[in-house]
Parts: C-alpha cells; sequence; structure tokens
C-alpha cells in the first residue's frame, strides 16, 4: 500500500470520524479518503477503535481534574515536601525514644519505703554506740534542757532518741523514759523489720546504768 | 440473536480484544493522547491543556501512537 504523504488530512481524520470538521473541509477530508488506500484503512481502524469503548480505565482522572481551572481555586492542590515528611519521621521517632525510655526509668526505679518505723530503724542505728554519738551531741550542746525536754515530754520519736543517744548527758528519769520507749519499739510485729536496737543492746544499756 | 449475528457478536469481540492487546503496547502518555484524540474528539490544543504538554509534543504522541497500533494490527 502506498504511504500517504499528506499529513495535514491525516490528522484530520479523528475530526472526521467525530463529524466536528466544517463543512469545506469535511469535503476535502473525504475526498482525500475516496482515493487513499492507508487512510481509508486507517480510518477504518479508528472506527473500529473509536467503537470497542476500551479506553475508560487507562484515563487518569485525577490528573484531568487538577487541569479544571475552578478546582484549581476552590481546592488548592497542596503537597507536602518531602522534607516535612522526614521531619515528622523524626518527631515521631524521638518521641517513641522518649516514651520508652521514661517507661524504662519509672521501671527501674527502687521502691519508696513509707513505713515510718522502717525509718526509725535506720535512724536509731547510731543510738546505742555512744562514741559515734559525738557530732549528735555537738548540735545539742545544751543537752540538759532541750534535749531532756524533748525525750521526757515529748512523745517518743526517733528523732528525739536519736538526740539524746549520749546517755551521759541524761538524768536516770531520762534514761527510763528512754528505756521505756525502747522497749515500746521492740514491740513491733515480727513482719516488719527489726530495729537495730535490739533487746540484748538495750538489756546492756540498763545494765550500765545499774 | 441469528446465526449471523452470533458471529458478527463474536468477530467484534476478537477484534476488541485485539484493539486492547494494540493499546497496551504504547506508553502511557501515548495512551492519554490517543484515547482523547480518538475516543474524546479532543483537538491537539486540548489535549496539550489536559496532560499539560504542548501541541506538538500531543501531535507526535499521536502520530507514534496510531503508527504502533497500525502495525500492531497489521502483523496480527
Amino acid at each position: 500500500m502506498n504511504r500517504c504523504s499528506d499529513s495535514d488530512i491525516r490528522e484530520l481524520l479523528p475530526d472526521l470520524l467525530h463529524g466536528t470538521l466544517a463543512a469545506d473541509a469535511r469535503g476535502r477530508v473525504e475526498a482525500h479518503v475516496a482515493t487513499c488506500g492507508e487512510c481509508r484503512e486507517e480510518l477504518d481502524v479508528l472506527r473500529t477503535i473509536k467503537t470497542a469503548a476500551v479506553f475508560a480505565p487507562q484515563i487518569d482522572v485525577d490528573r484531568v481534574v487538577r487541569q479544571i481551572p475552578l478546582y484549581r481555586t476552590i481546592v488548592p492542590v497542596t503537597e507536602r515536601p518531602a522534607r516535612t515528611r522526614v521531619v515528622s519521621w523524626l518527631v515521631a521517632a524521638a518521641m517513641a525514644i522518649v516514651v520508652i525510655g521514661g517507661g524504662s526509668l519509672v521501671l527501674m526505679k527502687p521502691k519508696v519505703v513509707n513505713d515510718p518505723r522502717a525509718v526509725v530503724s535506720t535512724q536509731l542505728s547510731p543510738a546505742p554506740n555512744p562514741a559515734e554519738s559525738t557530732p549528735v551531741n555537738s548540735r545539742v550542746p545544751a543537752a540538759g534542757a532541750t534535749g531532756r525536754t524533748a525525750v521526757v515530754s515529748a512523745p517518743p520519736h526517733p528523732r528525739a532518741l536519736a538526740l539524746a543517744a549520749n546517755v551521759d548527758d541524761l538524768s536516770d528519769g531520762d534514761l527510763r523514759q528512754l528505756m521505756n520507749d525502747m522497749n515500746r519499739f521492740d514491740a513491733l510485729p515480727a513482719s516488719e523489720p527489726e530495729p537495730v536496737i535490739s533487746v540484748d543492746s538495750g538489756t546492756s544499756l540498763e545494765q550500765d546504768l545499774r | 440473536m441469528s446465526e449471523y449475528g452470533a458471529l458478527d457478536s463474536l468477530i467484534a469481540e476478537e477484534a476488541q480484544e485485539r484493539v486492547r492487546q494494540s493499546l497496551d503496547a504504547l506508553s502511557p502518555t501515548q495512551r492519554e493522547v490517543f484515547t482523547l484524540r480518538v475516543q474524546q474528539g479532543l483537538s491537539y490544543k486540548e489535549i496539550a491543556e489536559v496532560v499539560g504538554s504542548t501541541e506538538g509534543a500531543a501531535r507526535v504522541h499521536y502520530h507514534n501512537a496510531i503508527r504502533t497500533v497500525k502495525e500492531f494490527l497489521r502483523d496480527e
């Protein structure tokens, strides 16, 4: 089949197929198709393709819609740049690290002992040893007035016992009160941690007083 | 449906299948331009606006597409 050299006519074949040509142009194209085998064949192919209706799924609808000027004015097309997405991922990763790290610290934190009697046992530990009570005594220079009043009149508070640990500065009444307080500590339930001041130390202290 | 009608339907289905295969041989841009030109009847200027290209580029895409389709159908 001869090659058609009239490319202008061939470009108008789809318009002839859709009937959108003006009268003079349509007459010129139809006259050419009647004499040109290749253009006739191409027109048959185009007619077959047009009637086949096999195009629909191939069109990128979003791309076509974005070309509509009215759509652009109503809904501005804003695409997030890649750098914003990267920053978002970094922020998410940092937050995840903070949450995981904070949770680990909370789980690894030792439990705080809220039992006041356990505190008493730790504060009373230096009390039986008079040699180690010198700094405590220096903080209470007038042990006769202040310390005595604290031990005798105040309720059995572990702080008061610790301050009055130097038995040489206490009177007999104060020592008896101290012994009574210490005996009261011995009455703690067996399930609780035992105080450092044991019955034996109290007994030896009492023997020293005698 | 008559005997000839059934035969015509079968031939039409075969022709449709061949056309579909020929369009699969096109690039996405060629297929889009060819579709808009043949199926929708748009001019090259309108096609260029739709695909975001120039009128000359749309014309080239159409000519390459029609040549590929005709060669495919001729070889069948």
